[in-house]
């Protein structure tokens, strides 16, 4: 599969959403510079974590106008897979493709550590592969990470079943203070109407080998690599 | 409290130059104000209140920490307020989360 990860001035995470699907998961996974008007061959594109513009005026507001995200609007308009990962969460969120926003955390800290993600469905292309129960652990690294909507979104988000993940204590309890950040509902993940465009605070392409502490963020990928080749051809860019 | 005050008022004083000074360069300067919707949670404002609390202020409700931006805009009033009533609309401010005020001097 061909990947297209997407590259910010103070993008961060780029280049280890490019190690994780190329060396670990063994694809093809390519740099596409915010100045590209074209995604190219791009099967699905990732939008990685970072500080975008360096997170001026509000999170990822100036990276949505980029010319790159002109392309990605195309490409999700022609059902794309596009994955936000933190920062491309917040991107995605502003460029109106996600519902909401993400606002400073509710204790004004930046936190970074290993959280558990319940998967509240396995009905994306971004779940399909996480077995039923199975508690994700995966690291976090935000300080504005607390999902903001109205109740109507929320409400909306719930009955479309487009939540896609919880911050969940060990048990798996979604309980208050098993958010690292205060989001409404204790939503971590969300996909859009279409079920095609996804974006999450956790980065999962941090946690895709053992050594790393965690290999459960393969899942994730597993999962857009599974829905891909299920589907009768692959959208043109 | 009055030393307070005091120290305010100097602090403010740029501001109110530039806002005189406006018609010598640019023809108008642009004051836009953002802040949280009230629905939206604001721990940086819960956070300044407690702390003006502890510092002894009487009578403090609600604070809501927002963004100031001056902008220099030259030619017709109108058309300078349409536009940037468009731009913080779609770009300076999130509607989801946040209320602008415009004015233009």
């Amino acid at each position: 599969m061909n990947f297209a990860v997407l590259q910010f001035p103070a993008s961060n995470c780029d280049q280890d959403a490019v190690h994780a699907l190329g060396a670990v998961l063994g694809h093809a996974a390519r740099y596409v510079w915010h100045k590209e008007t074209s995604l190219g061959d791009a099967d699905a594109v990732i939008v990685p974590g970072g500080f975008s513009y360096g997170d001026y005026l509000r999170t990822g507001a100036i990276a949505r106008f980029s010319p790159v995200m002109q392309a990605v609007q195309a490409f999700a308009a022609q059902g794309g897979l596009v994955l936000g990962i933190c920062n491309g969460f917040q991107i995605l969120c502003e460029a109106g493709l996600l519902p909401g926003a993400l606002i400073r955390n509710r204790s004004l800290q930046f936190r970074c550590e290993h959280v558990h993600l319940k998967t509240v469905t396995t009905d994306s292309p971004f779940t399909n592969q996480v077995p039923p129960d199975k508690l994700l652990r995966i690291p976090v690294a935000h300080g504005e990470g607390c999902y903001f909507a109205d109740e109507a979104t929320l409400a909306e988000l719930a009955a479309q079943d487009r939540i896609l993940w919880q911050y969940a204590n060990a048990r798996g309890e979604v309980t208050e203070s098993a958010s690292p950040n205060g989001s409404l509902r204790n939503i971590a993940g969300l996909c859009n109407p279409g079920r095609n465009v996804a974006g999450l605070m956790p980065h999962p392409e941090r946690a895709c080998e053992a050594i790393l502490g965690s290999a459960d963020g393969r899942l994730i990928f597993e999962s857009l690599v599974h829905a891909l080749r299920s589907r009768p051809c692959a959208p043109a860019a | 409290m009055i030393s307070h005050r005091k120290k305010f008022s100097r602090r403010d004083a740029p501001l109110a130059n530039i806002a005189t000074r406006a018609g010598a360069g640019a023809d108008m300067k642009a004051k836009i104000i953002i802040t949280p919707k009230k629905a939206v949670l604001d721990p940086q404002g819960k956070t300044v209140q407690n702390a003006l609390a502890h510092l002894g202020y009487q009578g403090i409700g609600a604070v809501h920490v927002g963004k100031y931006l001056e902008i220099d805009v030259e030619g017709d009033r109108e058309t300078a307020r349409r536009q940037l009533d468009e731009a913080c609309h779609k770009f300076l401010s999130n509607p989801v989360i946040e209320d602008y005020r415009l004015e233009i001097e």
